[in-house]
């Protein structure tokens, strides 16, 4: 047997959006919408291609709680096209389209060998494609909470045959996956099959025993928050005549989600945050091959401009954007700024033994960080707004996340950052914070401070 | 930390400018700096020592940002010194003393505590605008004791602006009910929510439709197969309906074709091909017979033709000679031509030869030799010519020289003669030299005379203030110069008798007031007793004693008595008595409070009265005291010729005195710089007279300039004329120089042109040189052929044209005459060829005549025989070819005999007459058979897939009545059965169309993404909001929390200093509490009259009062602060420009104290708040510094 090549894809989440992005003027909108589809068809594109002899898809076409039958009818048509080129599809139902009534529905296209695309969910279920000797074993989640370990029942390897498992799972568990179908690398190395295709974890990774066959979750094809960072594709399995296989990483996704993080413990100035991102930007944008890059700058460390960067946030928050149109052209997007600085611990202030209002502010921070009741007292101020509020923002990085003890303490830091910063402000500042931003101000030319070694 | 020392090295308008700030033990520091004068630009200097240049700075205008420093000595608290330079840049700013290394800027941050930039200003800098916004504050803020407590102590005066732009922020962002940005995002949400749910197509629908349509693809599908079946039973029965006619015609062309059998079947060209081989038989038969004869007429005519070969053997050399003769016609022409114009040029030569006077007639011309020899004799060699035509180009140049020079050394020695007369017209004018040095020397007398006025006027003025001192010096009649004179008594004994006498009053009027007091009092006593007895008359200790005493009298009366001579009258007194005094001691029993209330109202007054007595005695001895002390006051003012006034005003009369005394010196100063003044400009007169003296001197010895100006020395100089002494002499020397100039000016003209007068000369000599040497070549070269009177170089240049033209013509005549005579040669050799070639012909000779005539005549000839050749020619090959297509003929008559002979064999005729038959019979089986084939044809295709037997015997069985019913009914059917197709078909359209829709579109898919972008919009916001609101919550706590730490210490320090910067007019402050129960500060006001205080909230206080209040807040915050911890240094900018002047000192002492904990440096570009500090500080308690 020469050689043959598996596309290996899970978690396409069609049609899912990416989500909470803040528009803002000159943003490339229009490269955010569809991004899914984009790189399911870039899925297909490679498929073709690379003239791949099968494509089998780990689970979650869709999310769970969509009901648009067009999105399914766009799979379809990625399906056919698979199809007309000669390429066999095997899918998997995962936890989000185990009930979906789409899935049933979708006028799928037979293979060329005549065999259904989509694997039963009742009992594992087998395709043989003896042309290119790899059989595939599977089976669809038949409810969206399938908690049994479902690997267990998977069949012996057929002999003379390259076997190939697909299951979603979790395996032992990931953070901010749900646990279910739950087994073990080692459980899967036990069924002596030569690869398992997982899906449902969105972050790829090799889980595999040693000396045994490759557990691959190949993660989803594009991410759809910042959690869902960097390179997001599919995998290419390349089989030998001998049965043994590598395996390629190939990126498929349109939008990547990037987290730029700048230590600004050894800046003076807030400019310096701009310039720095400015050459990161401009890095990045040249290694992204023309994908949408969303970016996420989390200013971290300690730093006496701790107050004037949660002062100046929304300022400098506009000047990044300004430099994401200006240096990433339309390939830049920035999702938010995040200001996770410190304040710089000044020993020498005890010194003076200041006992005025600005320690009384400390005092008041400090009391208020360190309040077992925080939760309750924020709840309790921000109730006009919780109420109104829809669900998405009160949760898990939202805006407001009342059960995040770091996220109660972050908004402290930041409030006490805003009341300093307004307490501080001379004339000078005044005029800069109150007038229209001013990139040129951000970034002054002309600056011709010499440099004494 | 202190601030020892300032260097402005080189920042803003200052170079290398330094404040010694070192002066103690009050470090108050004055710094004062009219407008302008950089005082804003040193208080940024300060920050910029201690915590780095701005990023932004204007203080570059003078010094690049590279050179800006700015330096200074620091000194802690700890006694260690600091001495740095800061430099602008990004990083090592902070450097050495020298200016060469950096050093570590924890250092320096060590020594302020490490406080940064912000909180240095906010809490120890002051300035004048914090100080109207925190009074401002103080008034907008009704009173709330946290937030002035909490502004005031972190320099922070826009407090509850600040509180009030966070919920402003706040709620642009959100109100629980209103429509800010983030109730209209959840807004549009909801609604992009109920949008989205209506685009999305339900996958249950997607199923229903899906089933739908196969259900009615399935009908169609029926449908179509039973509509199919009906047309199929139509057809057969039209099939059946069509085959009837044609059935006996099949049946009878069966039977025609029967006979027919053995007839052969010939192709349908049979008959053709039969017909044309016969044909072809009979053509060629007729064209033998033709082609012979004619073979035997051409042969006839050849015979006929004659032949003459003589002439065709020499054909060429006719031909050749005939086409010459059209050369010969035209060249005869051209000798005629060629002989006109050679006569022209004969006639145009002649003229030339006349022009250049060579006489040769016409007859000397056609011999040529005598021209030949007149040109040989006028021929100019190319040498000569070209130094002709050099020497006629250089004629003009070498005239016009001499000429130019000629005309030069006129105009010259016409110029020099005028200005000899010039010179001597205007003789040699006097050196304004020395004139010029003195008035160089002396100047402008403007500035003289204007600083002698204005010294006159500043001692005028310094006069008058003397006048106005004096006249202030109340109770002294002498003159300014006794005044100064004047032996004032000493100040030791003025202030002890003074003081003596302010003692003695300050006693008597104290003694007074009391005095008034104890009267008021006793008054009162009076009234109270007054009133008491006008109430109820009460008895007194004196009434009870007296009562008793009369009671005791009776009482040992009539124990006196004997009893028998005891009356009842008396024993009834005395009971009356008994009785009177039991009541008098129940009535003070009972009303013994008033009794003792009126008893002790009684001693108070006695001792009131024993006071006042006491008193008045002492008011007298004090009254006694003034009078004494002033007496002596009285006394030692009159010793001295003065009219004492009271000891204030005496005090202010010494004030004034001394003034006087100084203003008196400053005159005479002022007097003594006029006098001097007064000096110079008399000198400068003097030595202006003496020049112009030399001057008009100097001009006397001048005879005949003709120049004077009259009056201008006669008048002897003094100081007051020096401006118009100073004037005149300007003109002079103006008018002496213009004179010199035009002097000067002539002379140098003079010498230029005689220079220019002999070079002119010289110059005029070699041109005319040039002259002569080209009249002596010129004749040379023109000798050989130009006659005397025509040697000038335009005709000799005309006479050269001449000749060439000559030649040319000579040229051209000859080239005609060689032409005519070729032609004539021409002419004979062709005459001789003719000749030669009609012999050679045999032309008859009597028929010759000119050469042209006989070659005609030879090609007539040649052209005859030549056509006759031709013809033979063609008769010849025309035979041949007649005889060719004979042999053609016969053998095509074989051919077609084959022909016949083979279509006999194909039809199986014997012989070819038989073939028409025969082919009659083959057509006829032909045409019945495709008949037959045609019907068979017809109703095969009625017969459909059936055998055709079978269809025929099905037919024949139908009865044709009865099959048109079965058609009508079988339509029938079928219409409707189509009908209902159609309709299926139809809804299998609209539901595909419906279908068509669900086409995979992202358009609910981008209404999702939409919905996220306001969702991360609103995120956005919500976490804005939330900041802000926490912010506020923050504030509020803060807030409280400085209170509750700080109130008591920093309100006692304020009020105090309160109290004084209100010069008394509120006593204390004081903590009260508002309708909802929060701590307000009140002032407490005390009454005009100084009798009580009334309560003043802060929000009801002046502006002044309310600056002055934050004033002392503040610096109470800073003295609280930094009575616990290391000290920096307070710098304030101008801030008591609100205030009055009473204020404004009690703030300057407040600083000056303050200064004992703290350096504190004060702007300003006040002179009075400097004057302010003289008046009420002590020199040591504050230090000036002028920028």
């Amino acid at each position: 047997m020469s050689n043959r090549k598996i596309l290996h894809a899970a978690d396409i989440h069609l049609d899912s959006p990416l989500q909470k992005l803040d528009s803002y003027e000159h943003a490339p909108v229009e490269r955010i919408r569809g991004a899914s589809r984009r790189a399911l068809e870039n899925m297909v594109r490679l498929a073709i291609d690379e003239s791949v002899d099968l494509v089998v898809i780990a689970g979650d076409l869709y999310d769970g709680d969509w009901n648009d039958q067009n999105t399914g009818l766009f799979f379809v048509g990625e399906a056919s096209k698979l199809v007309s080129a000669g390429i066999p599809l095997v899918v998997i139902r995962g936890n989000h389209d185990a009930q979906n009534l789409m899935t049933s529905s979708l006028p799928l296209p037979g293979n060329p060998d005549g065999s259904e695309i989509m694997m039963r969910s009742d009992q594992v279920d087998l395709r043989v494609f003896e042309s290119i000797g790899v059989a595939v074993h599977g089976r669809s989640f038949q409810q969206r909470r399938e908690l049994d370990n479902m690997a267990l029942a998977y069949p012996k390897p057929l002999g003379g045959l390259f076997n190939v498992g697909l299951l979603h799972t979790s395996l032992t568990g990931a953070e901010g996956h749900d646990p279910y179908a739950p087994c073990t690398p080692k459980q899967l190395a036990d069924k002596h099959y030569d690869y398992w295709a997982l899906g449902h974890i969105h972050q790829r990774g090799e889980h595999g025993l040693d000396d045994a066959a490759p557990v691959v979750f190949s993660g989803n094809i594009q991410g759809r928050h910042i959690r869902e960072s960097g390179q997001r594709g599919c995998v290419l399995v390349e089989i030998d005549s001998s049965g043994s296989c590598q395996r390629v990483f190939h990126p498929l996704d349109v939008v990547r989600w990037q987290m730029c993080t700048i230590d600004v413990s050894r800046m003076s100035y807030t400019d310096d945050v701009v310039e720095e991102f400015q050459s990161w930007v401009v890095q990045q944008a040249a290694s992204a091959q023309h994908r949408l890059l969303v970016v996420r700058v989390e200013l971290v460390g300690a730093s006496a401009l701790h107050t004037d960067l949660h002062r100046q946030h929304n300022n400098l928050q506009a000047a990044l954007r300004a430099t994401c149109v200006a240096h990433g052209g339309d390939q830049a997007w920035l999702e938010s700024l995040r200001v996770k600085t410190s304040a710089l611990a000044n020993p020498m202030l005890d010194q003076l033994q200041l006992d005025g209002p600005m320690e009384s502010l400390n005092a008041v921070i400090e009391e208020l960080q360190s309040d077992p009741e925080l939760a309750a007292v924020i709840e309790d101020e921000l109730r006009g707004l919780t109420k109104k509020l829809p669900d998405e923002l009160l949760g898990v990085d939202a805006a407001i996340d009342v059960h995040d003890p770091a996220s109660l303490r972050a908004l402290v830091e930041s409030a006490a950052a805003e009341i300093r910063g307004r307490l501080h402000m001379t004339e000078a500042h005044r005029q800069v914070s109150q007038g229209p931003l001013d990139l040129r101000q951000l970034d002054p030319p002309g600056f011709d401070g010499v440099e004494v070694p | 930390m202190i601030i020892q020392r300032l260097d402005l090295k080189a920042y803003g308008r200052f170079t290398d400018v330094s404040l010694d700030l070192s002066a103690g033990p009050r470090r108050f520091h004055l710094v004062y700096g009219p407008n302008e004068s950089g005082k804003t630009t040193s208080l940024r200097a300060i920050t910029s020592l201690l915590f780095g240049m701005q990023h932004r700075t204007d203080d570059n205008y003078v010094h690049n940002n590279t050179q800006l420093r700015v330096g200074g000595l620091l000194v802690a608290a700890d006694g260690s010194a600091l001495e740095c330079v800061r430099r602008r840049g990004r990083k090592a700013t902070l450097r050495d003393a020298d200016d060469n290394e950096p050093i570590e800027e924890s250092l320096l941050s060590s020594m302020l505590g490490g406080i940064d930039r912000e909180t240095f200003l906010t809490r120890f800098g002051l300035s004048h605008q914090e100080l109207v916004e925190g009074g401002a504050a103080i008034i907008a803020g009704e009173g709330d004791l946290g937030e002035i407590l909490f502004a005031a102590g972190a320099g922070v005066s826009r407090l509850r602006e600040i509180q009030a732009q966070l919920i402003e922020s706040r709620e642009k962002l959100f109100v629980p009910r209103g429509s800010r940005a983030i109730n209209q995002s959840i807004k549009e949400l909801e609604e992009q929510r109920k949008e989205l749910r209506q685009i999305q197509i339900q996958p249950s629908e997607f199923i229903d439709l899906r089933d739908r349509l196969r259900r009615k693809r399935a009908e169609a599908e029926d449908l179509q197969w039973a509509s199919q079946q009906s047309a199929v039973q139509l057809a057969r029965l039209h099939a059946y309906q069509q085959s009837l006619p044609l059935l006996p015609k099949w049946r009878s062309t069966q039977q025609e074709l029967a006979p027919l059998f053995d007839a052969p079947l010939l192709d349908d060209a049979f008959s053709e091909r039969r017909r044309e081989a016969e044909s072809q038989r009979e053509i060629a038969d007729k064209l033998r017979e033709s082609l012979s004869d004619r073979i035997t007429e051409l042969t006839r005519q050849v015979e006929s033709l004659p032949v003459d070969s003589t002439v065709l053997d020499h054909a060429s050399e006719i031909e050749s000679v005939f086409q010459e003769l059209a050369a010969r016609d035209k060249a005869d022409r051209d000798r005629v031509e060629l002989i006109r114009v050679r006569r022209n040029l004969d006639r145009k030569l002649l003229d030339l030869l006349d022009e250049l006077s060579v006489h040769v007639t016409p007859e000397e011309l056609e011999s040529s030799d005598a021209v030949d020899e007149a040109i040989l004799r006028l021929r100019v060699s190319d040498a000569m010519r070209a130094r002709i035509h050099e020497l006629a180009s250089h004629h003009q140049r070498v005239i016009q020289q001499r000429d130019d020079a000629s005309e030069r050394l006129k105009t010259l020695q016409r110029k020099l003669a005028d200005v000899n007369v010039q010179l001597d017209d205007l003789g040699t004018p006097a050196d304004p030299a020395a004139l010029s040095a003195v008035i160089d020397e002396i100047g402008s007398p403007a500035s003289l005379l204007d600083s002698l006025e204005q010294q006159t006027a500043i001692c005028k003025r310094i006069q008058e203030q003397c006048d106005d001192h004096l006249r202030n010096l109340e109770g002294f009649d002498g003159n300014c110069k006794a005044a100064i004179r004047l032996q004032i008594p000493e100040q030791s004994v003025i202030e002890r008798i003074a003081a003596d006498m302010s003692e003695a009053d300050k006693i008597a009027r104290r003694l007074k007031a009391e005095l008034v007091s104890f009267g008021q009092q006793r008054d009162q006593l009076n009234r109270s007793l007054v009133a008491d007895r006008q109430n109820e008359p009460l008895p007194t200790a004196e009434d009870l004693k007296e009562s008793r005493r009369v009671r005791d009298l009776s009482l040992a009366a009539l124990s006196k008595q004997p009893p028998q001579e005891s009356s009842v009258e008396l024993l009834e007194r005395l009971r009356d008595q008994i009785l009177a005094a039991d009541n008098m001691v129940d009535t003070i029993r009972t009303h013994h409070a008033r009794v003792h209330q009126r008893e002790v109202d009684q001693q108070k007054l006695a001792s009131i009265d024993q006071q006042i007595a006491d008193l008045e005695k002492n008011v007298e001895s004090a009254i006694q005291r003034f009078d004494t002390a002033s007496e002596q006051w009285e006394s030692i003012w009159r010793a001295c010729g003065i009219r004492p006034a009271a000891a204030e005003r005496m005090q202010r009369w010494i004030h004034e005195h001394e003034k006087l005394l100084d203003r008196f010196n400053q005159w005479e100063l002022e007097e003594q710089r006029r006098e001097q003044i007064g000096q110079r400009v008399v000198r400068a007169a003097k030595r202006l007279r003496s020049a112009l003296e030399s001057v008009a001197a100097a001009r006397a010895v001048t005879v005949g300039s003709g120049y004077t100006q009259a009056g201008l020395f006669d008048p002897p100089p003094t100081s007051e004329s020096l401006a118009s002494l100073y004037d005149d002499a300007v003109t002079l020397r103006g008018e002496l120089l213009g004179r010199r100039q035009e002097y000067d000016t002539l002379r140098r003209r003079r010498d230029e042109w005689s220079e220019e007068l002999s070079v002119v000369r010289t110059r005029l000599e070699s041109c005319q040189r040039a002259v002569d040497q080209w009249q002596d070549d010129w004749r040379r070269v023109t000798e050989p052929f130009a006659a005397e009177n025509r040697t000038r170089p335009s005709v000799v240049v005309s006479l050269l044209s001449r000749i060439d033209e000559l030649c040319s013509k000579k040229r051209e005549r000859d080239i005609l005459c060689s032409r005519i005579k070729s032609i004539g040669e021409d002419d004979d050799t062709y005459a001789r060829r003719v000749d030669r070639l009609a012999a050679a012909i045999k032309l008859d000779v009597q028929q010759r005549g000119e050469p042209g005539a006989i070659a005609r005549m030879m090609y007539a000839r040649l052209q005859g025989e030549r056509s006759g050749a031709g013809k033979r020619a063609s008769l010849c090959s025309e035979i041949e070819q007649a005889k060719l297509r004979l042999a053609e003929s016969i053998s095509q008559r074989d051919q077609s005999d084959i022909v016949l002979g083979q279509l006999c064999i194909e039809a199986g005729a014997k012989s070819a007459n038989q073939l028409p038959e025969i082919e009659r019979r083959s057509r006829q089986r032909l045409r019945l058979e495709a008949s037959l084939r045609d019907l068979e044809n017809q109703l095969s295709l009625l017969a459909g897939d059936e055998v055709i037997d079978k269809f025929v015997d099905a037919a024949r069985q139908q009865n044709p009545a009865l099959l048109i019913e079965q058609i009508r009914e079988e339509e029938s059917q079928l219409d409707h059965l189509r009908q209902r197709l159609s309709d299926a078909q139809q809804e299998i359209g609209a539901l595909g169309h419906e279908m068509n829709l669900f086409n995979g579109s992202g358009r609910a898919a981008e209404l999702h993404q939409s919905i996220q972008f306001l969702l991360g919009k609103l995120d956005r916001d919500a976490d804005q909001y939330a900041r802000l609101r926490i912010a506020s919550l923050i504030m509020r706590r803060a807030i409280d929390h400085y209170r509750r730490e700080n109130q008591n210490p920093v309100l006692a320090i304020a009020e105090q200093m309160f109290r004084r910067l209100t010069c008394g007019e509120y006593q204390s402050l004081k903590v009260d509490y508002d309708a909802k129960g929060k701590s307000i500060l009140v002032g407490e006001r005390c009454r005009v009259d100084g009798s009580s205080v009334v309560d003043v909230p802060v929000s009801l206080m002046s502006v002044g009062t309310a600056d002055a209040l934050y004033l002392a807040l503040r610096l109470a915050s800073l003295q609280h602060q930094l009575s616990h911890g290391q000290a920096v240094p307070l710098v304030i900018d101008d801030c008591l420009i609100q205030l009055d002047d009473d204020r404004a000192a009690a703030a300057l002492q407040l600083f000056s104290e303050l200064s004992e904990s703290t350096q504190v440096i004060l702007f300003t570009h006040h002179q009075h708040l400097l004057d302010l500090a003289s008046a009420h500080l002590n020199p040591d308690d504050f230090h000036v510094h002028r920028l």
